[in-house]
């Protein structure tokens, strides 16, 4: 166990460093950010000023190992648009960005997998018809649709919650519906199939033979056995949730992460956008990491 | 941490807690303390009801010497002013200052400072402050991006007493006293020295109807009623405004009764918001106006000739554009201005929708018309409509034979583009907008016309004579006229294919009574009165 998350956290190491190149490089390609962050009225004095200033004016090269050499010591820049330490801004947008994800997961967890079982249990009943149109909505509707939907209905025509925005309680309940609508109807196809196959296997054959009690089977050996494609898939699904609920965030003015990025990009807010990304994948790599020390506890075979 | 209770309309929602309550970011909610500026007249606000706005996009500083952009006056037209500013119908008018007088060579301007002026923390506006503000506003280490507007013009600031000084600009500039509102607001000397550099950061004190209260960047600003306003207190006490990007989303708030107000709405969503009962549309006119820059400088020769440019404003038909794009929130234009800027209500001979006589003129100028022009668009959403509007005018130009190619950027490649120094010979026409934060013209003209300018595509040594000259005016009567004949200078030789000014569209409940200040694309809020 010990080598295996040794060589894992040594792939995860260099993974980033390999990260803080391309996410330079591609911040980058999208142009000077002068035009963007000085005003019109600017002089060019003021624009040579602000390219010295942020060391745009060195060769990439030189920018490079500067950005590496500061993030290293925990100094990754000042956001060009707003003067404020980029990672302060990244770190208060990661609050709201895992409490959204986190809710959504977990709401996806508690409909998809007892709907993929149910319907695992109970193939060709009405039931089973149900959860499959469920699942297949979940998956077609665009999540802004959703969102937009789901405001008209639950916030403009009876208002029970509020629209948009982040702070309270009832704030949580449209965003966290919206997300966890797409990720419960693929939690509930791959714990469907995965269970259908499970039930099928010969141990479970040999276990009802030997009169183990049905629910036993189900849940303790069964779903244990088909956890592991969907333990996989939450670990992915969170990481795409931590950088990727853009258009979500959008629709409900949730000050997340996601919204945060693009943003920068759009603004060429190179230290946001490095700070945003890095921070994102390094949450996202210890997520994985976390799913492959799952793996290892769910079937040593993995870390054998 | 001053922290006021939220909106009434709110508390309908389960469990809905007030945003402030949970603003705890450090360095990234910046909250004015009680001490000095809260206490007894922050329960006066309180009395009076609470306002919500929606808006589109966050301001970028609170620091009245680093503002980017037109969007940043979302605060500052509310917490801040200068000596003069502007009143609810858009004309000047005295704001810290109570009066002026000009000498005759228009370099001294002397002001008498209102004897109720003063700050949010309750300090009297005096004239030390007034010299301070200039010199923070120059200094090298403040940076600030738009000096060379307004006070780096300024010679000196002499102080005549508690309420008097006296302004000695460097050279005649007609358009100082437009410029004060926007270019160069008053702050207090004592909070600036006793909180240092990061008194704007944090605390930003003005003179403005409104205080600071906090802000949570990318989430809200709060701000509340200043009683003690020389003169324009609000009728509402805690303001606070909120940041919901998206267009849809901001629209639903007014709905829901989340928020009171909404601005910017898109033409698209506010046409069928006519006709919703317990809502109203506010529009007003703005200086925001859209037109096709004609690159003239020679990338492409012909377009270099004015009869042809001319001839180009011809094929356009903005009317029908304006209504079927637009639907009709707007004003078309025929000059490269808003009515309302100074000298842009010159008489000239309108171009017309002539696409015959556009397509003989262009025959005769040696046009060709199998070339493709090719035209540059801004993608993004930052204008309404930005996208269909450059459509609808390469589809006039297609009408009249004129093949064209569009590309369509996003806002940072655009802006790139349209005002590299280098213009791109590639680009024969772009999509552009320019907005003015007042009435004077010469802020507009010399950045999009003179040679050499960032967003000029044209030059022409007669008019860079003209604008070199637009300023150095102490009559007001001669100045109007002499800009009279500038724009009608610039209808002739037509380096832009202007469109429209567009209006300021805002969405408010009908507990809601407001007039926007025209011309202005940000709302003004000392005047909302809110019922109950």
């Amino acid at each position: 166990m010990g080598p295996f998350i040794l060589k894992r956290i040594g792939q995860t190491l260099i993974t980033l460093l390999l990260l803080t190149i391309l996410i330079f490089t591609l911040a980058r390609l999208t142009g000077d950010p002068t035009p963007l962050v000085m005003p019109s009225e600017a002089t060019d004095a003021d624009r040579t000023f602000f390219r010295e200033q942020y060391g745009l004016d060195r060769p990439l090269h030189e920018q490079y190992l500067v950005f590496l050499r500061n993030i290293l010591s925990g100094d990754f820049g000042v956001s060009f648009r707003y003067r404020e330490p980029a990672m302060n801004l990244v770190l208060a947008a990661i609050g709201p960005t895992l409490q959204l994800a986190g809710l959504s997961m977990l709401l996806a967890i508690i409909i998809g997998v007892p709907l993929g079982i149910a319907a695992a249990l109970r193939q060709g009943s009405w039931f089973a018809a149900i959860v499959r149109g469920y699942a297949g909505l979940g998956q077609a509707m665009p999540s802004f649709w959703v969102g937009l939907m789901l405001i008209m209905l639950l916030s403009i025509t009876l208002p029970i919650f509020p629209s948009s925005g982040y702070g309270g309680v009832a704030n949580f309940v449209l965003p966290c519906v919206t997300l966890a609508f797409f990720a419960s109807a693929s939690v509930t196809l791959l714990t469907w199939a995965n269970m259908t196959e499970a039930m099928r296997s010969d141990f479970v054959q040999m276990e009802r033979v030997l009169g183990i009690p049905n629910r036993l089977i189900v849940l303790k050996h069964a779903l244990r056995n088909a956890s592991l494609p969907i333990v996989t898939y939450l670990g992915l699904q969170f990481g795409l949730l931590l950088g990727g609920a853009v258009v979500t965030e959008r629709v409900f003015a949730w000050p997340g992460v996601g919204q945060l990025v693009v943003e920068a990009i759009l603004n060429r807010d190179f230290p946001v956008v490095q700070a945003s990304v890095l921070l994102t994948a390094v949450l996202f790599m210890t997520v994985n990491l976390c799913v492959d020390l799952l793996y290892a506890v769910l079937d040593p075979r993995v870390s054998a | 941490m001053t922290l006021a209770t939220d909106n009434g309309s709110h508390q309908a929602f389960l469990g809905h807690q007030p945003i402030g309550r949970r603003a705890v970011a450090g360095g990234l909610i910046a909250t004015a303390l009680a001490s000095g500026l809260g206490g007894a007249k922050t329960a006066a606000a309180q009395g009076k009801p609470p306002l919500v706005v929606a808006a589109g996009t966050d301001i970028i500083t609170l620091d009245p010497c680093r503002i980017a952009g037109g969007n940043d006056y979302l605060f500052f037209a509310n917490v801040f002013e200068g000596l003069y500013s502007h009143d609810e119908n858009g004309r000047l008018a005295p704001a810290v200052a109570e009066s002026h007088t000009v000498s005759p060579d228009g370099l001294k301007y002397e002001f008498v400072l209102r004897s109720n002026a003063r700050f949010h923390n309750g300090d009297r506006v005096t004239a030390e402050d007034v010299r301070f503000s200039w010199q923070r506003a120059i200094a090298p280490e403040t940076r600030n991006p738009r000096a060379s507007v307004l006070v780096a013009n300024i010679a000196d600031v002499e102080v005549l007493g508690e309420r008097r000084c006296r302004v000695l600009l460097k050279a005649r500039d007609a358009s100082f006293m437009e410029n004060l509102g926007e270019y160069w607001y008053i702050i207090s000397k004592r909070h600036a020295e006793s909180a240092g550099e990061a008194a704007f950061e944090r605390q930003p004190i003005g003179t403005g109807p409104f205080a600071f209260v906090e802000r949570r960047i990318r989430s809200h600003i709060k701000l509340r009623s200043f009683d003690e306003h020389w003169g324009r207190v609000p009728q509402v006490g805690e303001v606070t405004i909120k940041i919901i990007p998206d267009d849809q989303s901001r629209l639903a708030q007014v709905q829901t009764g989340e928020s009171d107000l909404v601005i910017n709405i898109p033409p698209v969503l506010a046409a069928p918001l006519q006709r919703m009962p317990d809502l109203k549309v506010i529009r007003a006119p703005s200086f925001q106006n859209i037109y096709v820059a004609i690159n003239a400088l020679g990338g492409n020769p012909i377009l270099a000739k004015s009869e042809v440019r001319r001839a180009l404003n011809m094929a356009i038909d903005k009317n029908i554009l304006l209504r079927t794009v637009m639907l009709g929130f707007g004003t078309a234009q025929d000059l490269p201005c808003s009515p309302g800027l100074l000298g842009c209500d010159v008489s000239v001979q309108p171009y017309g929708f002539q696409p015959d006589k556009a397509r003989e003129i262009l025959s005769k100028a040696g046009f060709e018309f199998n070339k493709p022009l090719r035209m540059v668009g801004q993608g993004s959403g930052r204008v309404p409509q930005a996208r269909e509007t450059l459509q609808g005018v390469a589809t006039f130009l297609n009408r009249i034979g004129i093949k064209t190619e569009i590309t369509m950027l996003d806002y940072g490649a655009w802006i790139a583009v349209y005002g590299g120094k280098e213009k791109d010979p590639a680009v024969d026409l772009i999509f552009a907008n320019f907005t003015d934060y007042n009435s004077d013209p010469s802020g507009r003209l010399l950045r999009s016309m003179r040679t050499g300018a960032s967003y000029s595509w044209y030059s022409n040594p007669e008019v860079d004579a003209l604008l070199a000259k637009m300023n150095d005016f102490s009559s007001p009567e001669e100045r109007a006229s002499f800009l009279h004949r500038l724009f009608a200078k610039l209808h002739e030789e037509a380096p832009l294919i202007p469109l429209w000014s567009t209006d300021s569209i805002y969405a408010a409940s009908r507990t809601i009574k407001w007039k926007p200040t025209p011309n202005v694309s940000w709302p003004v809020l000392w005047n909302v009165e809110k019922a109950g």
